[in-house]
């Protein structure tokens, strides 16, 4: 078990930086999980951790050790790939020992070893068999397996889960995640799927364009976004943004309204001498009402779209798109005007400068 | 049977006739008593097989040399092509780097000028480096017909086989080489033995190079044109059935094992 800590890295392609000055400390049995969209850099950073890739600056520890300059094959970790990268002239056994073979374990052991770790991932039955006789779920399984047999210091997975069907995924998630809680590997998944990352993650560190954007619990990143990019990536429908002028007396405009904030969003405001803010709220936090009420401002409703329990409303307010989640019991029509009353205590505001959240 | 299957039958059957029937010919022929090979009107079986022509053609002078000649040269073009094609392959299947599309564009040029246009220049090179007339000088000017081939062989096979596969060997504790030797190198096998006995069969069958480029040291083809004119059927047949049998044999028995291994592959 070991901790990993990434300092000021940086690595480019040509005139790409694909991994631009990231820093990050994964503690002792962590998972964490890197977001973002793709080409954002992340798989880079992972790459450069497992050693496949050389950092262009910057250093990387593994458990105090400096590994910057070393192979991968001596850093004492595994690595799942995208493609799962079974070996096709191998069967299933011969994979799974493949790293126990090269560090010379003896025979016996490497026997129970194999048989360990097949059982761990449920492929004990399929031992013998060479990958192209395995479905993709059972090559993925291979692929964890051998990552595992090795016992790893730290664990990487490149999206394992991408190239399977949504309920194998699904599946996979739970049992991704119940393994890594039982062997207590220290684990970096890469994943482009919000969903995948709020579910498994302990942490969650956001990349765009080669940077870390914020790195926090999944509780944490949902509900204090630091800044409009994570606030608008990570839930779905994403958060609302809305520009809005500051104006005097606490308040915003929004198109003919004015949304009167809360004393502490005042305070904060103020302290940036900000004039133009985003508000942003998620769509679950705006109530819709047909009758007006005090401090809500009036919308025309667009597409519903149902989602099973519940509607997708989309709304234009002074023109602009907002997406509220609304219960079907109420009996919505499409052009319809109705008052919008967001959560007082679920807005964010954000700087229409710096995009950093102020609150 | 569907309509296209028909047509796509007896395309087969006349391919496969095009091809067969002169092999068999000549294997007929070679069999063949030495005077019933003049007789006319002659059956298309002979009265009995024997193995007369060929032990005659195989004892008469120089044949054993050049076969000798031409294994050898063969074998150093096999060699110097693969030294040549595997990196040259496994460098443009895996590594991005300034003029590639250029290179191996350039690799086929290789193949734009005649031999016969290149002839008096390569005499007087060869004759400059004092290799003319030896068989490493006709294994040199095989291996540059052999290489590209080799190259763009190579290349399509390492590129059939995920560099992931080495980068996952390589974390689980191989070096860079090992890695490649553990996982890449089994599966392009196959394909490399396809190169060597492409190889192979490229030098064992040239004819004008060898001629051009030699007096004595006469590989087969060239010892064998060099007699054609005034030569007798029995050695004709002869000749052409020793000249066959080494490429069929190797295609026989590589076949079965070059489609089962990249079947793997391919999954």
């Amino acid at each position: 078990m070991a901790e990993v800590r990434l300092e000021n890295v940086c690595k480019s392609f040509g005139d790409v930086k694909a991994v631009d000055n990231i820093s990050l400390h994964v503690k002792d049995g962590e998972f964490i999980v890197l977001l973002g969209p793709s080409g954002c850099g992340k798989t880079t950073t992972l790459r450069c951790v497992a050693g496949l890739e050389h950092v262009d600056e910057g250093k990387i520890f593994i458990d105090e050790k400096d590994v910057t300059d070393l192979p991968p094959a001596q850093r004492g970790l595994s690595m799942v790939f995208q493609s799962y990268a079974v070996f096709p002239h191998m069967t299933v056994f011969d994979n799974i020992a493949f790293g126990l073979k090269l560090r010379k374990t003896p025979a016996d052991q490497i026997k129970e070893r194999v048989k360990e770790v097949a059982s761990l991932v449920q492929i004990e039955d399929l031992i013998d068999r060479y990958p192209y006789q395995l479905s993709g779920g059972q090559r993925q399984r291979v692929a964890l397996a051998r990552a595992l047999a090795v016992e790893p210091k730290v664990l990487l997975l490149d999206e394992p889960l991408s190239n399977l069907d949504a309920a194998l995924r699904l599946q996979m998630r739970a049992e991704l995640k119940l393994l890594q809680k039982k062997s207590k590997v220290t684990t970096l998944y890469v994943t482009h799927d919000q969903v995948e990352a709020m579910s498994m993650g302990d942490r969650i560190a956001i990349i765009r364009n080669g940077s870390l954007e914020q790195v926090d619990t999944p509780e944490r990143v949902f509900n204090h976004p630091e800044n409009t990019f994570v606030g608008n990536f990570i839930g779905s429908p994403p958060m609302n943004m809305l520009e809005c002028d500051v104006v005097e007396g606490g308040s915003i405009a929004i198109g003919n309204f004015t949304y009167k904030l809360p004393e502490s969003v005042v305070k904060a405001i103020r302290k940036t001498k900000t004039s133009r803010v985003i508000l942003g709220i998620r769509p679950k936090n705006i109530t819709i009402t047909k009758e007006k009420r005090k401090n809500a401002f009036m919308a025309k409703i667009g597409v519903i779209e149902p989602i099973g329990e519940e509607l997708v409303v989309n709304l234009t307010v002074d023109g602009k798109l907002l997406r509220v989640i609304a219960s079907p019991s109420q009996d919505l029509r499409m052009g319809e005007k109705v008052w919008l009353t967001p959560d007082s205590r679920k807005i964010h505001i954000f700087d229409k400068k710096t995009g950093k959240n102020l609150l | 049977m569907k309509k296209q299957e028909v047509i796509c039958y007896i395309a087969m059957v006349i391919i496969s006739l095009f091809v067969l029937v002169p092999i068999i010919l000549i294997t007929i022929g070679t069999f063949t008593p030495r005077l019933e090979l003049y007789k006319w009107p002659r059956g298309l079986i002979p009265s009995r097989f024997t193995s007369d022509s060929f032990i005659s053609f195989a004892q008469s002078y120089g044949v054993m040399n050049g076969l000798k000649n031409s294994i050898t040269v063969a074998v150093l073009t096999v060699i110097f092509s693969l030294l040549i094609g595997i990196p040259a392959g496994y460098s443009l299947s895996r590594f991005k780097f300034k003029g590639k599309s250029l290179f191996t564009v350039g690799v086929l040029t290789t193949r734009m000028f005649p031999i016969a246009i290149l002839a008096v220049p390569l005499v007087k090179i060869y004759m400059g480096l004092g290799i003319y007339d030896s068989i490493l000088g006709v294994a040199f000017i095989h291996t540059i017909f052999a290489f590209p081939f080799a190259i763009l062989i190579s290349h399509s096979i390492f590129a059939s086989v995920p560099g992931e596969l080495e980068e996952a060997a390589m974390v689980l504790g191989c070096s860079r080489l090992g890695a490649f030797r553990r996982t890449t190198l089994p599966l392009v096998a196959p394909g490399i033995a396809a190169i060597a006995i492409f190889a192979f069969i490229i030098s064992w069958n040239e004819v004008f190079a060898a001629t051009l480029l030699t007096l004595h040291n006469r590989t087969l083809p060239a010892l064998i044109v060099a007699r054609l004119e005034a030569t007798t059927l029995d050695f004709l047949f002869a000749s052409a059935f020793f000249m066959l049998v080494p490429c069929l044999v190797f295609i026989f028995i590589i076949r079965k094992r070059l489609l089962r291994m990249w079947g793997i592959i391919l999954r």
